[in-house]
């Protein structure tokens, strides 16, 4: 069982200490990750408060079947994010202020402590070498949230196209990253 | 939906991208535990995870743990009664449980109200809020603490308990009912319930000994999956013998149609029986 499998347990069993372990191992990513796709401090911190405290309600409805720990914490911070920015509130707000250029290149206020990592730099490699129309819908698709039909109606390309394009390039990110579940 | 469908949809699954319907839909399919899908799904999830380690990292403030923490013991969940039935012995526990419970609660919503009033003002100084909006949440808010009066009105003697049991696959899931002892009148209260996908609701259901189940309300569930139903009167309340929750369209239907979440029997019912 991973460390994170075994924190989620004792998490299940109401161990704030598991809890602790977790957030300290993860905060930073689900920070980083929430923060590239409202683009806004505040908004990320709410996020991050939310994951956690699901975690900490619903550690029970982890299903290992669908994927590890850190792909379910992914999948949950990235849901939350991209629930917000479609919320009619943060819509009116954008509207009031634009918001700059997406993830994965957002920008960083001085002073703040960001590290590009090596796994950064090798998954930014990949991308590059994906064909251009793959490349393109994942990155509309992940670093912009947009759904299908977004996607299909900022490209002017039919659904049906949008959809065989991500999966193709899903397909082959995988390839190219090696990743093995 | 269908297999195919579901299958086309489980990348955006993964990354979040797909609308409440849609995610509910997939989700459903997922409990067929259907192995294509699956290993699809870890896949596109373990992608996800790379995909975002290209995204620059930055330490978040260190109060906020401090603040989960703060929020974890502010809202912590009643616990499940011990044992599923309660019967004619325990009426003073009950009573006593009852106007507990309900004070808990009550205390407990109106912590939560301080708190969602405090980070809707740090919003509003920090963004465009919709004042309109904030004032309707600050009533709602107050008409849920009216309700938790009402159910302390509750705790007379007579009182009646059913305790709601998670059907597979929500066994986490669970509730209570307490009725007036003649039933005429009561509450529901859930606890841990999967927020509902959007054009969709729970309902209540009093069932029947050999009669079709009546409807006795809709409700939906809370971001932490709480939700309360204050039943004013109760139809055909006297051959009412147990209670369930199913998933419904908005509305509600005549007839359960839906996965049944939690179900109960009134344990006096039961001895009577």
């Amino acid at each position: 069982m991973s460390r994170d499998a075994a924190l989620l347990r004792r998490i299940r069993e109401r161990d704030e200490e598991a809890l602790s372990e977790l957030y300290d191992q993860h905060a930073t990513f689900v920070y980083s990750l929430a923060r590239s796709i409202v683009r806004d401090d505040g908004d990320a911190e709410d996020i991050v408060q939310e994951v956690f405290f699901r975690l900490w309600e619903r550690a029970d409805a982890f299903d290992p079947a669908r994927g590890s720990p850190g792909a379910w914490i992914t999948t949950l911070t990235r849901r939350l994010a991209i629930d917000r920015t479609r919320s009619r509130s943060y819509r009116a707000r954008v509207r009031e202020a634009p918001l700059e250029a997406a993830a994965p290149s957002a920008s960083v206020t001085a002073g703040e402590s960001v590290s590009i990592s090596a796994e950064a730099n090798e998954v930014l490699a990949a991308l590059e070498q994906l064909e251009p129309a793959y490349r393109e819908v994942i990155r509309l698709s992940y670093y912009e949230g947009l759904s299908h039909s977004g996607i299909a109606s900022k490209l002017g390309t039919p659904l049906g196209t949008v959809k065989s394009r991500l999966r193709e390039g899903v397909t082959q990110l995988r390839r190219i990253l090696a990743i093995k579940t | 939906m269908d297999h195919k469908i579901a299958f086309e949809l489980l990348e955006s699954y993964a990354f979040g991208t797909l609308d409440e319907a849609e995610r509910a839909a997939v989700e459903a399919h997922l409990l067929t535990r259907c192995a294509e899908c699956h290993a699809r799904l870890r896949d596109a999830s373990e992608l996800s995870v790379r995909l975002a380690q290209a995204v620059p990292q930055v330490e978040p403030h260190a109060r906020m743990k401090e603040k989960l923490f703060e929020r974890i013991h502010a809202t912590q969940h009643p616990t499940k009664p011990e044992g599923a039935t309660i019967g004619r012995p325990r009426f003073a526990w009950i009573v006593a449980g009852v106007s507990t419970a309900a004070a808990g609660m009550l205390l407990w919503q109106t912590s939560t109200l301080r708190r969602e009033v405090s980070d809707t003002h740090r919003l509003l100084a920090a963004t465009v809020v919709d004042m309109g909006k904030l004032r309707s949440e600050i009533s709602s808010y107050r008409s849920e603490v009216e309700k938790y009066k009402d159910a302390m009105m509750l705790g007379e003697p007579g009182v009646r308990f059913v305790s709601l049991d998670g059907m597979e696959p929500n066994r986490n899931s669970f509730g209570s009912v307490v009725t007036k002892p003649d039933k005429s009148a009561g509450m529901l209260y859930v606890y841990r319930f999967p927020m509902a996908p959007e054009g969709r609701e729970y309902q209540l259901w009093g069932l029947r000994d050999g009669l079709p189940p009546v409807s006795l309300g809709t409700f939906t569930v809370d971001a932490n999956g709480t939700a309360m139903l204050n039943m004013k009167s109760i139809p055909e309340s006297t051959h009412i013998v147990g209670f369930s929750v199913t998933i419904e369209p908005q509305g509600g239907m005549p007839q359960p149609t839906g996965m049944m979440y939690v179900k109960g029997m009134d344990p006096m019912e039961t001895e009577q029986g």
